[in-house]
């Protein structure tokens, strides 16, 4: 856990001591964000790992105003074309992390998969590649280990609000609602986390 | 024991740091929308979704090139030399 504090905090670090940020960086050296499109272009995919990342930006009902923009982590199923997402998380401006989220099932395409299987697929979760990247991918890894148990919490609260509006509204529907692209979400903060663990 | 003071050290003094960094560092510009042109359907009927594209979060999509069946194959194998 402590590796994983130290690399949530040190990368990020790095970035800002060379005048740049998070932001910066996961935007894979491209000088303007526009809306939508994916950075880096193609995503990181780790075939080793069978994940996934990448970080956009774009507007949302929910989205908070500080959010510069956000990645979302995917998992690969064995098929092509089977994946999952995990979780959402977002920056500010300067590239501080201050929310997770889960989506429903239309804002990425995913096969929908219950929150057991995406706890076990978040538990072994690891996104690695070479190049300017790769401290992108290392915090990414770092940010599921230090926030596991806030991850869990989350796609378990995603599943019984689903359920819940499940009861008055047919389940194709809401899975497809595209006013129900987050489902549940929660502010974060490093300096917080850090200091609940003690490190 | 000794180890493990020794890099919760290390974390909450990089924690500090970055803290005091990122007071420094510039916001990055807000995303821009996509240029009207570029977002408008070719064929001249209506978005299927006014409200953004189907499955907006999803993985990039590889897209196909044309003649990507047959990736070493000539455009044109049976056409005379120019």
């Amino acid at each position: 856990m402590e590796q994983a504090a130290l690399d949530a905090v040190a990368i990020p670090l790095r970035y800002a001591r060379a005048g740049s940020s998070l932001v910066h960086a996961a935007m894979a050296g491209a000088q303007r964000c526009v809306e939508l499109e994916h950075f880096p272009r193609h995503d990181i995919v780790d075939t080793v790992h069978h994940t996934r990342l990448y970080y956009h930006a774009h507007g949302s009902r929910r989205k908070p105003d500080a959010e510069h923009g956000h990645f979302h982590l995917f998992a690969h199923g064995k098929q092509a074309g089977d994946y999952m997402h995990l979780v959402g998380i977002s920056l500010d401006a300067v590239g501080q992390p201050i929310r997770l989220f889960t989506t429903n099932r239309w804002v990425t395409g995913e096969t929908w998969r219950d929150a057991a299987t995406v706890e076990a697929a978040l538990a072994r979760f690891e996104v690695a590649t070479r190049g300017r990247m790769a401290p992108v991918a290392r915090w990414a890894t770092a940010m599921v280990r230090l926030y596991f148990p806030q991850m869990v919490q989350l796609v378990r609260r995603r599943d019984a609000a689903m359920a819940q509006r499940s009861a008055r509204v047919d389940w194709e529907r809401l899975c497809e609602d595209r006013r129900l692209d987050v489902v549940t979400q929660s502010r974060i903060s490093l300096v917080q986390r850090i200091q609940q663990l003690g490190c | 024991m000794k180890k493990q003071t020794s890099s919760r050290r290390k974390v909450a003094e990089t924690l500090a740091a970055l803290m005091m960094a990122t007071a420094l560092v510039a916001p990055a510009k807000a995303a821009t929308a996509p240029e009207a042109a570029a977002s408008a359907p070719k064929d001249g009927k209506k978005a299927a979704n006014p409200c953004g594209p189907d499955n907006p979060c999803g993985p990039a999509k590889k897209k196909k090139k044309k003649g990507s069946d047959n990736p070493c194959a000539p455009s044109n194998p049976c056409a005379p030399k120019k």
